[in-house]
């Protein structure tokens, strides 16, 4: 008989912070620059340069607890993490163990399941390390431009039991950021990282199974596959009773697969000691009040609000407010005039296709996003001609909806005569699917609208072609 | 005399002579002519080689940093600049201030050998007090955060602190109003309006003194301080015995982790004989530190590591908490603790960031201390001292 198994999981989320200068000395918080550009005696860890702390890290993590339903500590230190890697040039990082800023939080998330509410155990505050470069011929080398790079660390508790609910939950939480502005959280660039703690045991048991945290995941496609792969490898071994060991494994994009990186028993001591260049953080009452005030209306609440105003469904809303770009996209093309419902349906459906969730560019400006949608009510073409006007758009912005038309010869054949004289050439040429139809078959129809479609280029109006076609067929 | 003359001489007598006194690692006579050019308040200065300055060589007497040229001024040197000091050289210090060295007190030696030099060195344990007692000279250490510590190699950051040394008070006093204050490179730097160069005249018999010795040969110091009228009680901190090992494990905890930068990657001594990232560290670290620095990184590590940290580490924490409360309990019954010059008391000071300063008489020299950011009424206590031993009542 085979038994019933959960996995269970926790996340760890690095955010990179979006500030002017670094955590702990004023060169540019840039990505992208040229190697060791945006760097000083501090970042590049020079004997005698000391940090001092940004206090814009410290509002930006207060916002995010805040955000998150965190307490927030009123007495915080900083420590250091001693470990020897070639892109640390201290030779530690300056992290938080104790006191971290935020504890305690929660996000509530929507899957298919329903509603569920994912505790977060903390939130610290960090600085990144630089980047290993390996070029042919010259070796590794350094680049210390991301060094001091301001991160927050979010832990959350082992609440997650499937991908589904992890997805669910780094959606939110990068919708939470993004609207208030603390991170770009773009996967892609690094901004945003995820580490999954994960274990398997039987449902109904309260001891965890042994855990193995996965590393290197940098798409949402690869947390999902990864807790995929680790969930059926524990289960596997867990029923050969073959023994599991503690310990951090890597993801790879081109195996699909995971991979040990090292044991528990490999595992560094950090040797954590608070950092004695650094003061201790003080948050004042005051600090969190005037931080409270600066909140924006979170993801939560706009999407209570676009199912009121709007209409639109739970799943909608939640899709539309799961990014503050998607959010303002969307309400930016709704004020252009276009219907709430058609901006939402054609979103979802295309611009989520078009650009990635882990980035969401969208290329596309609102306004001939509703002209578009404006276009299909009117009748002057059909919906898939709006999909592919938005494709061209995304792939030259410099084209508009009015040009598109006209270049692709979209207009919708609406009239009525036109379309009757192509629909009975079909019905003629098509007496396979009309017979199947003509005995009750309705799926059949849609090869003869296809049919139609085809000899029209994809142009005829497609509710004038079905009624056309039903009274023809009775 | 002509400037110019003036500093030919220091460097004639300087060159000729270090061997000798083995006070200097670098000796810059090039940058100190140029720096002569367009200045028009010229004093000579030394700093310690474990302070950064821009464009000349700072080793800590470090094989590892021994071609390390740092791109920037560590701020009290930025500051002396500014003001017009003149840098005769970089002296010499035991080995990241901590280890072997042709002299420990490169920086006392240096200022002693020739007139009217200021030094710069790291007052790190207090160990710049025994260093000026043994060359005749003032040391003063000041409240933790009043100088920056940005561009001093650390030995231990909440234990360093820049130190000045000097053969007379004015330079103690004009060398605090160049560097004191607040510095946007170092949270841990206190702004400060004090006016160091007017000081006040005192009455000693009104201040409230007492001394924490323990130790015997203080008598003659004592006598002497009763002789001027300061009337002197005796006190005992509780738990002062504790300071040497409650220093040696807090600043070997933190030295373990502030060289942990020394890795043969971005800068200082890298290791020919390597194979993999490993043997890199390893022996760059091995071959380019000297035995007792790696004693006391391997004691610090030991002390931070698991379970031995809670053990140590915030036990000496604990302890330091003890002794500075102690200290200042003290303090505000009596304004100035007096000792003998030995690392017994200046490392308890140290550890409670009081200021400090030695004044060099007697067979053992006099300490004195007081609380925290009252720098200015313990240099008018001292002074008071001082100008009495020299016999001079002027005031």
């Amino acid at each position: 008989m085979t038994k019933n198994y959960e996995t269970v999981m926790g996340l760890e989320v690095h955010v990179e912070l979006k500030t002017k200068t670094k955590i702990f000395c004023n060169c540019a918080n840039k990505f992208g620059d040229k190697p060791n550009t945006n760097t000083c005696p501090v970042c590049l860890g020079l004997p005698g340069a000391i940090p001092v702390l940004n206090e814009k890290v410290l509002d930006l993590a207060v916002m995010a607890g805040l955000a998150t339903n965190c307490e927030i500590s009123r007495v915080g230190k900083q420590d250091r993490k001693n470990y020897f890697y070639p892109d640390l040039a201290k030779g530690y990082q300056i992290s938080q163990d104790e006191n971290p800023i935020c504890h305690d939080g929660y996000l509530d998330i929507e899957t298919s399941q329903g509603e569920k509410r994912i505790r977060i155990n903390r939130m610290h505050i960090e600085e990144d390390a630089g980047k290993l470069i390996h070029e042919e011929g010259l070796g590794s080398l350094v680049d210390n431009n991301r060094a001091g790079t301001p991160l927050i660390e979010i832990v959350s508790e082992p609440d997650l039991r499937s991908a589904e609910e992890v997805l669910a939950y780094l959606q939110k939480l990068r919708a939470i950021l993004t609207y208030t502005n603390v991170s770009d959280a773009k996967m892609n660039e690094g901004s945003f990282r995820c580490d999954v703690n994960l274990s398997v045991r039987e449902v109904g048991e309260e001891e965890f199974g042994t855990r193995v945290e996965i590393k290197n995941l940098n798409s949402f496609q690869s947390i999902q596959r990864a807790i995929e792969y680790e969930t059926a490898r524990h289960i596997k071994a867990v029923e050969s009773e073959e023994e599991l060991i503690q310990e951090t494994r890597g993801y790879s994009q081109d195996t699909r697969k995971t991979y040990s990186m090292r044991s528990k028993e490999d595992a560094a001591d950090y040797r954590f000691m608070p950092d004695p260049d650094l003061m201790p953080i003080i948050i004042t009452d005051d600090k969190i009040k005037e931080i409270r005030k600066k909140l924006p209306e979170l993801p939560d609440a706009r999407k209570a609000r676009y199912t009121e105003e709007y209409e639109l469904s739970n799943y909608d809303a939640e899709q539309l407010t799961s990014s503050i770009e998607v959010a303002t996209f969307f309400e930016e093309t709704v004020k252009h005039g276009a219907d709430p419902k058609a901006v939402a349906n054609l979103i979802i459906t295309e611009i989520f296709r078009l650009s990635s969730p882990e980035d969401f560019n969208i290329n596309i400006p609102p306004a001939a996003f509703a002209e578009t949608i404006k276009f299909v009510d009117s009748g002057r073409i059909n919906l898939g001609s709006a999909k592919k006007i938005i494709e061209i758009i995304f792939e030259n912005p410099e084209k508009t909806p009015e040009s598109i038309i006209v270049e692709e010869d979209l207009e919708q054949i609406n009239d009525r005569t036109l379309l009757v004289k192509i629909i009975d050439e079909v019905i003629l040429s098509s007496e396979k699917a009309v017979n199947e139809y003509k005995s009750g078959k309705e799926k059949a129809l849609q090869a003869v609208i296809g049919q139609v479609m085809g000899r029209t280029k994809g142009k005829a109006n497609p509710q004038l072609t079905i009624d056309i076609l039903k009274e023809k067929l009775g | 005399m002509n400037i110019k003359q003036k500093y030919l001489d220091y460097f004639s007598k300087i060159e000729k002579e270090n061997e000798k006194i083995k006070a200097y690692k670098t000796i810059t006579k090039t940058e100190a002519m140029e720096a002569l050019e367009n200045n028009k308040n010229p004093f000579p200065v030394v700093f310690a080689d474990q302070i950064s300055t821009k464009g000349i060589k700072t080793t800590a007497n470090s094989k590892m940093l021994e071609n390390y040229i740092p791109p920037f001024d560590a701020t009290v040197v930025e500051k002396v600049k500014q003001a017009g000091g003149v840098i005769l050289g970089k002296t010499i210090t035991r080995e990241f201030g901590v280890g072997k060295t042709e002299n420990s007190y490169g920086t006392c030696a240096a200022v002693a050998h020739s007139e009217n030099i200021t030094g710069f060195s790291s007052g790190y344990k207090g160990l710049m007090h025994a260093g000026a007692q043994k060359n005749g000279l003032f040391a003063y250490i000041p409240t933790f955060g009043l100088i920056s510590r940005y561009g001093l190699i650390s030995v231990a950051s909440s234990l360093d602190g820049i130190g000045i040394i000097a053969k007379s008070f004015a330079n103690i006093q004009n060398a605090l109003d160049i560097v004191t204050g607040k510095d946007e490179k170092d949270s841990a730097s206190h702004s400060s309006d004090v006016d160091f160069s007017h000081l006040e005249d005192i009455d000693l018999s009104e201040q409230k003194v007492a001394s924490i010795n323990k130790l015997e040969n203080f008598a003659d110091v004592e006598e002497f301080l009763a002789k001027i009228n300061v009337p002197i009680d005796e006190v005992t901190i509780k738990g002062l015995e504790y300071a040497m090992p409650t220093h040696e494990i807090i600043s070997s905890g933190e030295f373990a982790t502030n060289m942990e930068k020394f890795d043969g990657i971005g800068f200082g001594y890298r290791s020919e004989d390597y194979k993999n990232i490993e043997e890199l560290y390893k022996n760059s670290r091995t071959e380019g530190l000297g035995m007792a620095v790696q004693q006391k990184i391997m004691f610090g590590n030991f002390v931070l590591s698991e379970g031995k940290y809670e053990e140590y580490y915030v036990q000496a924490l604990k302890a330091r908490t003890m002794i500075k409360e102690n200290l200042e309990q003290e303090i505000k019954n009596y304004e100035f603790l007096i000792a003998p010059i030995n690392l017994y008391y200046a490392a308890g000071f140290n550890l409670a960031g009081l200021p400090s300063i030695s004044i060099p008489f007697g067979i053992e020299g006099l300490l004195i201390t007081t609380r925290a950011f009252n720098d200015k009424r313990l240099l008018e206590f001292s002074k008071k001292i001082v100008s009495k031993l020299a016999g001079e009542n002027s005031w």
